[in-house]
């Protein structure tokens, strides 16, 4: 590698460690790297506007208010009213409880941070009310998080179907079947620890307080169908849904619901938009990094070294999960993606894998990085949650984290999981 | 020096309050923009074209200015394990450079986006055929307000004052 592509990767990460912020420390290496190479700096600022300049991304403000409204709304408190009503008598229902509502939230929002924070809020001390560990309750809030970006509509996935260039729709469908499976198997994990540590069963739901609950959350049930419905019907873009969902949330929300008030309007759209810049903006700026590392053709080279180390698919797909869930731990996954989107692409391409499989890898992987320090953002809101330490709640983690890991084998060694449903209802 | 101090921080604490009513408008014409677009194409029966032009416009802006407000009101994100370890003294030493080389970046994108304004003066956005300069001064704008942060709080920071 050249100085320019050396000072690019190893300023950004001294950059990084001294806590300038992501975009920043992205921007100033990238600025310094066009300096080093002769290239005019105008470079930077086009790239920054180019990296906005994508239809598909506006389903990012779009999702994240629309999940804001929602949850601001009272739709949320009525999807965890139905999941408790299914799942509570269970051993272990509680734990469910979180799970569940975890996956009718993730139809809701793409962000696993959002998700953390609605289910946590609520379910962090109702578990502990019934004898569940804090740090239990805790960590399972931030396990079940990037559900909310596994299950679709799933922000990282609009941007890997930008940048591979590929079909949002059926990458949005490739997250369904690990998003259940993932699901599925917390649900397991606190089945076996409730049973082990002998907390007591809540009393079984009646059918008519299930009912009641199903038809008092009928519109925030109806939310996944009007917004996942009218992509898979052909109505909507993805982006087109999310303004949809933002106009649903605020008729729920104002109308139907009466959760939100016309004075907390202002707030709650400037809050949105400002998780949106968080994103945004590090996805612009890593758009000029990005550029410079395809200029000095860095991916090939890493791609070429890769496969000279090991020809076998298995080995390197191994070594792909590892490399993955450790840049996932210390970078932010949506900047990863944008700055080595071209890498990842080109080596699935070497190795044969279908793009629609490939962006679940990411983006999983990167979803785990979202619950493991020291950069997990959903980590950090179960930490401000709950008030526990990063270091206690990642202790509580381990069997989670141990379903994700068994969760990535499957999505990377068995391509059905993710090519199913896309090829089954899309085709 | 403190009134200049103090001048700083009120015109930095009032371009935020202006930015942040300003992104919650782009925000309402962005997703109303998209809301006419799907309902002329079902409601009337005529696909538009300008709603997808205009929502990419108001994209960019939105995204650049409430990028500047996270300068300010640090909500960018950023890794925390080693300056954590440091005495306070280093800390503050650390902050400082990282709010300086804050405002040279926001100080670069100024030049370099006034450059792209004057490359692009000519061109036309391809359906509305609207200045390209309504989108591309998004950069300077934005380079302009991070500087202004960025330097608002190195000068907050060297008097020891809280972040708001």
């Amino acid at each position: 590698m050249s100085m320019a592509s050396w000072v690019l990767t190893l300023g950004f990460l001294f950059l990084l460690a001294i806590g300038v912020p992501i975009a920043f420390a992205i921007g100033i290496s990238s600025i310094v790297a066009l300096l080093l190479l002769d290239i005019d700096v105008v470079v930077a600022a086009q790239r920054i506007i180019s990296g906005t300049q994508s239809f598909p991304l506006l389903a990012i403000p779009g999702f994240i208010l629309a999940g804001d409204l929602m949850s601001h709304g009272g739709l949320s408190a009525r999807l965890m009213r139905v999941a408790d009503h299914i799942v509570r008598h269970v051993t272990g229902g509680l734990g469910m409880v979180s799970v569940l509502s975890s996956m009718f939230f993730a139809c809701l929002s793409g962000s696993a941070p959002a998700t953390t924070a609605t289910i946590g809020k609520i379910m962090i001390p109702e578990m502990e009310k019934r004898g569940y560990t804090k740090r239990f309750a805790t960590s399972l809030a931030v396990s079940v998080g990037p559900l909310g970006q596994i299950i679709p509509p799933s922000i990282p996935f609009i941007v890997w179907g930008v940048i591979a260039e590929k079909s949002i729709s059926k990458l949005f469908l490739a997250g369904v079947v690990p998003g259940i499976i993932d699901g599925i198997a917390y649900m397991c994990v606190c089945f076996f620890l409730a049973q082990r540590a002998g907390i007591g069963k809540l009393p079984r739901a009646s059918i008519k307080e299930l009912l009641t609950s199903i038809y008092e959350g009928k519109w925030a049930l109806f939310a996944p169908v009007l917004i996942l419905g009218g992509i898979y019907g052909g109505i909507f873009t993805p982006t087109e849904a999310s303004v949809v969902a933002v106009a649903y949330g605020l008729f729920t929300g104002l109308v139907i619901y009466g959760g939100v008030k016309v004075r907390e309007l202002f707030e709650i759209f400037l809050g949105a938009m400002k998780t949106t810049a968080i994103v945004m903006f590090i996805i612009a700026v890593a758009s000029v990094f990005g550029w410079l590392l395809a200029y000095e053709r860095v991916p090939d080279k890493i791609v070429g070294f890769i496969l000279s180390v090991s020809g076998n698919k298995i080995v390197i797909l191994l070594l792909l999960n590892l490399t993955l869930l450790l840049i996932g731990a210390v970078m932010d996954n949506l900047a990863v993606m944008v700055i080595l989107g071209g890498l990842l692409i080109k080596l699935g391409t070497q190795l044969g894998i279908d793009p629609i499989q490939l962006g679940p890898i990411v983006v999983i992987n990167f979803a785990v990085g979202m619950e493991t320090p020291p950069l997990g953002y959903s980590l950090f809101v179960g930490s401000a949650i709950s008030g526990l330490s990063i270091e206690e709640i990642s202790r509580g983690m381990l069997p989670f984290f141990l379903v994700d890991v068994g969760m990535l084998m499957l999505v990377s060694f068995v391509p059905w999981v993710t090519l199913w449903l896309p090829n089954l209802i899309v085709g | 020096m403190t009134t200049g101090t103090n001048i700083l921080e009120k015109i930095s604490a009032l371009v935020a309050r202006l930015t942040g009513i300003i992104v919650v408008f782009l925000c309402l014409g962005l997703v109303g923009s998209l809301l006419i677009s799907v309902f002329f194409r079902y409601a009337v029966g005529q696909a538009l074209s300008w709603p997808e032009e205009i929502s990419l416009i108001l994209f960019t802006w939105l995204v650049l200015l409430a990028g500047s407000l996270g300068v300010r009101e640090e909500f960018h994100v950023k890794l925390t394990v080693f300056s954590s370890c440091l005495p306070h003294l280093y800390r503050r030493i650390l902050e400082m450079i990282i709010k300086g080389l804050t405002a040279l970046f926001g100080l670069i994108l100024v030049y370099s986006g006034i450059d792209l304004v004057q490359r692009t003066a000519e061109h036309l956005t391809p359906t509305l055929r609207l200045p390209l300069d309504w989108v591309n001064y998004a950069a300077s704008v934005c380079g302009i307000l991070i500087f202004l942060h960025a330097a608002a709080a190195l000068v907050r920071s060297d008097k020891g004052g809280a972040n708001p």
